[in-house]
């Protein structure tokens, strides 16, 4: 079948023909819209919209199993955020996406959909939590480190007590891992917030203690 | 500690230049560019719609290795009126070139689908150049006026009219094709900044678009599209990028933190570093080693990771990457054009200048 012939000026002439009536989308199984079995503020949809939107929801299964096959072709990703965007059916992405990133955490277009879909939809509730899941499966993500900023910073905001909780988070995971760049980038990003400057004694005296216990020690040892 | 390793008090240019034993297969990388231009592999069909670029970075391979016109498997007029073949005058309102003839099924009947794409017309532009060629068939006005058309108010660039997609790598191709018409009209270029300082993350390099990750290519398209804009004084923290890039040598270079070492990062970082005037605290043998693992030994060509098969992008980025710093083998570069020094001075005496009249 010809994936290019769903030209839309088309649909909205008199002699509209649906897809569901064309030969050349014959191949094409028209997935229902499932609405629940309390559906409320239920539309009469016409059978033209419902018609082209079944045939959405095929393409977004379509482009689903192209992304699991292509994890890395950007433009599968555009295409499944414009289904998304035209047919409102968001609720599945975040799942989705979590399904893409577990094969590789580090995907730059499951994660820059990701935060698409978070702001567009609003969805930020869980993201945190999200986030320190991934980071307790590998404390060196920097994806997931990345996304812990963009979720405060698109939700609570860096005030005053959000970069002391930070702070402290932060921290608890460079003693876990000292060498861990993605952690200490983080805490550098923060700490020019607070202060724009790298002074601030709390910082100062944790990356003493750090420097002393882990590196002093190591260089040290490594000289003996 | 390593990176530091090659630093000691002397200049950069008493330092030993790599010599012609460095042990590069330049001949070999020569044969490799010159058939990518004649006929790619079956598994090569996801660049159909985009073998203008292929043939740039050929062409642009033969360039750096001193190989042209010479090892040109056709005349250079031949591949000239290839590339003008692709040149989109029909549509008024978005000229440029496309990136094959795939689109198109009848060239009577005009396919929807058939439209020039800002990358596509960046490597057009740049191979015709790389060619000899004095561009008098291009549409130079029209092209730069084209990029009115597809610069958003956010300051970003969309590839083509149709497209929805827009992030710093088509900010770079914008700057690019204006600098190479020498025509900023078509680019706001305050907007256009505003953008890419958006871009920029708490890691001080920045990502493919506002809160995505630091990358390595969107960092190169975002310093390098400053730098050609005149505007590169305008960032603040360079300080900050440049321990960012330095960072991502391990061997050679990777492209974000905790990923493995890639070829074309050995570019994307390398020149980074080149236009912060920070190349001297590469170390560049390190990067030569990993350069020597990445060079495919029989077929010429260099590829992405070790032991895997050459590519004609990560070909000529390593090549280019290994003229940051002088080389007896290959033509010094351009650091945010990424073709030959010495072409970039033809553009601008010759073919700017006589624009300019």
């Amino acid at each position: 079948m010809s994936r290019s012939e769903s030209d839309s000026k088309s649909d909205s002439s008199p002699k509209h023909l649906q897809y569901c009536d064309r030969p050349e989308w014959s191949d094409v199984v028209p997935i229902e819209q499932d609405d629940g079995p309390n559906a409320v503020v239920k539309i009469a949809y016409s059978e033209a919209f419902r018609d082209t939107f079944d045939c959405l929801y095929e393409e977004l299964a379509f482009v689903g199993r192209m992304i699991e096959s292509n994890p890395k072709n950007y433009q599968f990703w555009e295409h499944r955020r414009l289904i998304v965007e035209i047919s409102g059916h968001s609720s599945n992405e975040l799942s989705f996406i979590a399904s893409i990133i577990k094969l590789d955490s580090k995907n730059y277009h499951a994660w820059q959909y990701r935060q698409w879909v978070l702001k567009t939809y609003v969805l930020w509730s869980d993201e945190l939590q999200y986030v320190d899941h991934l980071l307790q499966e590998d404390i060196r993500n920097n994806s997931a480190w990345n996304q812990c900023y963009f979720v405060i910073a698109h939700t609570t905001g860096f005030k005053d007590d959000i970069i002391e909780r930070e702070l402290g988070y932060v921290e608890k995971r460079i003693e876990l891992c000292p060498d861990n760049e993605s952690a200490w980038n983080y805490l550098r990003g923060i700490a020019r917030l607070l202060l724009a400057s790298l002074t601030d004694q709390r910082i100062w005296n944790f990356c003493r203690d750090s420097y002393e216990n882990n590196f002093l020690k190591d260089d040290f040892n490594s000289q003996q | 500690m390593n990176l530091l390793r090659n630093q000691d008090s002397s200049s950069i240019d008493d330092r030993k230049p790599s010599s012609l034993n460095d042990g590069f297969k330049f001949s070999l990388h020569s044969k490799y560019f010159s058939r990518c231009l004649t006929i790619l592999p079956s598994h090569t069909s996801s660049l159909d719609n985009s073998r203008v670029t292929v043939a740039f970075y050929s062409i642009a391979g033969l360039d750096i290795l001193r190989a042209l016109p010479l090892s040109l498997p056709y005349p250079a007029t031949e591949l000239i009126s290839w590339i003008y073949s692709l040149q989109s005058i029909t549509d008024s309102n978005v000229c440029g070139f496309r990136g094959s003839s795939c689109a198109i099924s009848l060239r009577t009947t005009p396919n929807p689908y058939d439209h020039t794409h800002i990358t596509m017309t960046m490597t057009a532009l740049l191979s015709l150049l790389l060619l000899g060629d004095n561009f008098e068939n291009v549409q130079r006005d029209k092209i730069a006026s084209s990029l009115a058309r597809l610069q958003l108010p956010t300051g970003a660039f969309l590839p083509t009219v149709l497209s929805t997609e827009s992030d710093l790598r088509f900010v770079y191709c914008a700057c690019v094709v204006a600098f190479i018409l020498n025509n900023w009209s078509g680019i706001n270029k305050d907007a256009c900044t505003n953008f890419i300082l958006q871009c920029q993350t708490y890691e001080y390099a920045f990502g493919q678009v506002p809160g995505a990750e630091a990358h390595g290519g969107s960092t190169f398209c975002a310093v390098a599209a400053l730098s050609l804009m005149g505007r590169l004084k305008d960032f603040e923290h360079q300080d900050d990028l440049v321990r960012w890039c330095l960072q991502r040598q391990t061997e050679g270079f990777n492209g974000r933190p905790s990923k493995a070492d890639d070829s074309c990062y050995s570019w994307w970082i390398g020149a980074t570093l080149k236009l912060c005037k920070k190349e001297n605290l590469i170390n560049f043998d390190e990067n030569q080693k990993f350069l020597h693992a990445t060079e495919s030994q029989e077929t010429g060509g260099f590829s992405k990771l070790p032991d895997s098969s050459a590519d004609p992008l990560h070909s000529y980025l390593s090549l280019a990457s290994l003229s940051l710093i002088y080389h007896e083998n290959l033509k010094p570069i351009h650091p945010a054009l990424i073709i030959s020094m010495d072409s970039v001075e033809r553009l601008e005496t010759m073919l700017h200048a006589k624009w300019s009249r």
